[in-house]
């Protein structure tokens, strides 16, 4: 597949679709991949296709210095897709500002899995292919199951289990930098004018943190992983979203990644919105 | 539970429908819990879910907001926004093990001054029953540990 995947990455390079490849390349191990951006096409043997390329490439298209490579076409696995989507929806990118090489993997993380590109498609034809192929694989019981199973215990047992998750915190913000959803400029976490949560990696500090991480990708984040996956200190950021992707499915039938030209879930209302907790 | 205990509530009120209301349960001479302290705002869409946040780090055992009637919104709309974001917020909360009655949502309109007195003495006796928010409070005490010259070292799992 990668002979394909490369030969597409060329033909999209010389013909002048898009002026820069973002893709992997081979990493300084077997076992890790690396970002690449080519703009010469006689680079193109460096990109490389497995079950390593775990970064979700979309958050390079957002960053001043790749804007300047002009036009992307990036490589995207399903979550990289609904990245773009959501890009898209909140006026990140332009509908047709970027191509997406869209590939597919069996099973990331495990060496032998079969890996296929799915050919080249611009981000409303990832959102066609998505709803076809991808889902049903939203939010099914077992991406639910450890959400569940921290719903199940009592409030005090919860609060203890998130509690004992941040202090462990270092505030690196690796979680933050790996989110293709958390573009901002300016983090609110490095506003001090007034500054609204602490900084220091306290127990109290990290509680807001982490509740302002979570809330501000509600209804946005697109379940990639790479927020946990870049977390050192191994902090279950993706139950997290999940909860939150499980509430925002519920009260308002939405799955994000799945309307680029629709209006982002929390940046609109119904005026016959539930409100039973309301008194 | 300790009996002297009184709550600490904090009131994200808008000022055109609830601060209003308020007013008129006060100049009406209703008598209710003296619980709550009411925060003023121009609307309920003007409340950013970070107010609820630092009321807590500030050591509220529970937070109140309020504002105009669907349809009735000074500004039309900013309650329909602030209604959305309501209903994932608390339940963020509430996975993160925070108690449902430390948070309440509620309409209240400026005729409505009696609907007023009511949810501040409705909201005060679910707080007097559950108790004071010890869980916050002891990640701030915890937090000034670690400000101070002792810093904790923080273990890995
Ligand atoms: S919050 Fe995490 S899972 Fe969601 S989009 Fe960002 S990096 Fe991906
Ligand atoms: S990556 Fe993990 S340790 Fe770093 S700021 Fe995010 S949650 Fe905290
Ligand atoms: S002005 Fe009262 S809710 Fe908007």
């Amino acid at each position: 597949m990668i002979e394909q995947l490369r030969a597409k990455a060329k033909e999209i390079l010389e013909k002048g679709d898009a002026s820069v490849i973002i893709g992997y390349g081979r990493g300084s191990r077997e076992d890790v991949a690396t970002p690449v951006f080519i703009t010469d096409s006689a680079r193109i043997d460096e990109m490389v296709f497995n079950p390593h390329c775990y970064n979700n490439l979309m958050t390079f298209v957002t960053r001043d210095d790749h804007k300047r490579l002009g036009t992307p076409a990036v490589v995207a696995k399903e979550c990289d897709m609904k990245a773009a989507i959501v890009l898209a929806q909140e006026d990140q990118v332009k509908e047709d500002g970027m191509l997406l090489l869209s590939v597919s993997c069996e099973e990331m993380g495990r060496a032998d899995a079969a890996c296929r590109f799915n050919g080249v498609m611009t981000i409303p034809q990832a959102e066609e292919w998505l709803k076809q192929n991808y889902l049903p694989a939203e939010l099914t019981p077992e991406k639910l199951a450890r959400v569940e199973e921290i719903e199940k215990m009592p409030a005090q047992e919860r609060w203890a289990f998130w509690s004992k998750e941040f202090e462990r915190c270092i505030r690196c913000y690796a979680c933050r930098q790996a989110c293709p959803m958390c573009y901002c400029r300016q983090c609110i976490v490095e506003k001090n004018q007034p500054q609204w949560l602490s900084t220091s990696a306290h127990p109290a500090g990290n509680m807001a943190w982490n509740i302002v991480r979570a809330f501000h990708l509600a209804g946005r984040c697109v379940d990639c992983g790479e927020c946990e996956r870049a977390c050192p200190m191994d902090i279950p950021l993706v139950s997290l979203n999940r909860a939150i992707q499980k509430e925002v499915k519920s009260a308002f039938d939405y799955v994000s990644g799945y309307d680029h030209a629709g209006k982002p879930v929390m940046a609109t209302f119904r005026k016959d919105d539930e409100e039973d907790f309301i008194k | 539970m300790e009996t002297d205990f009184e709550p600490k509530i904090i009131a994200f009120v808008c000022n055109w429908c609830t601060y209003a209301g308020a007013d008129l349960a006060g100049t009406s001479r209703l008598k209710y819990a003296g619980n709550v302290r009411v925060i003023k705002v121009p609307c309920t869409g003007r409340i950013d879910f970070m107010f609820l946040v630092r009321a807590f780090e500030q050591g509220a055992d529970a937070v109140l907001v309020s504002g105009c009637h669907p349809g009735d919104c000074h500004y039309n709309e900013g309650n329909y926004y602030a209604r959305r974001r309501w209903t994932i917020f608390r339940k963020l909360l509430h996975f993160l093990g925070i108690e449902e009655d430390r948070l309440h949502f509620a309409w209240v309109s400026a005729a409505e001054g009696q609907k007023w007195a009511d949810l501040v003495n409705e909201v005060t006796a679910r707080v007097r029953e559950l108790g004071p928010f010890t869980g916050y409070r002891q990640l701030m005490e915890k937090s000034r540990l670690t400000q101070s010259a002792e810093v904790q070292p923080l273990e890995r799992k």
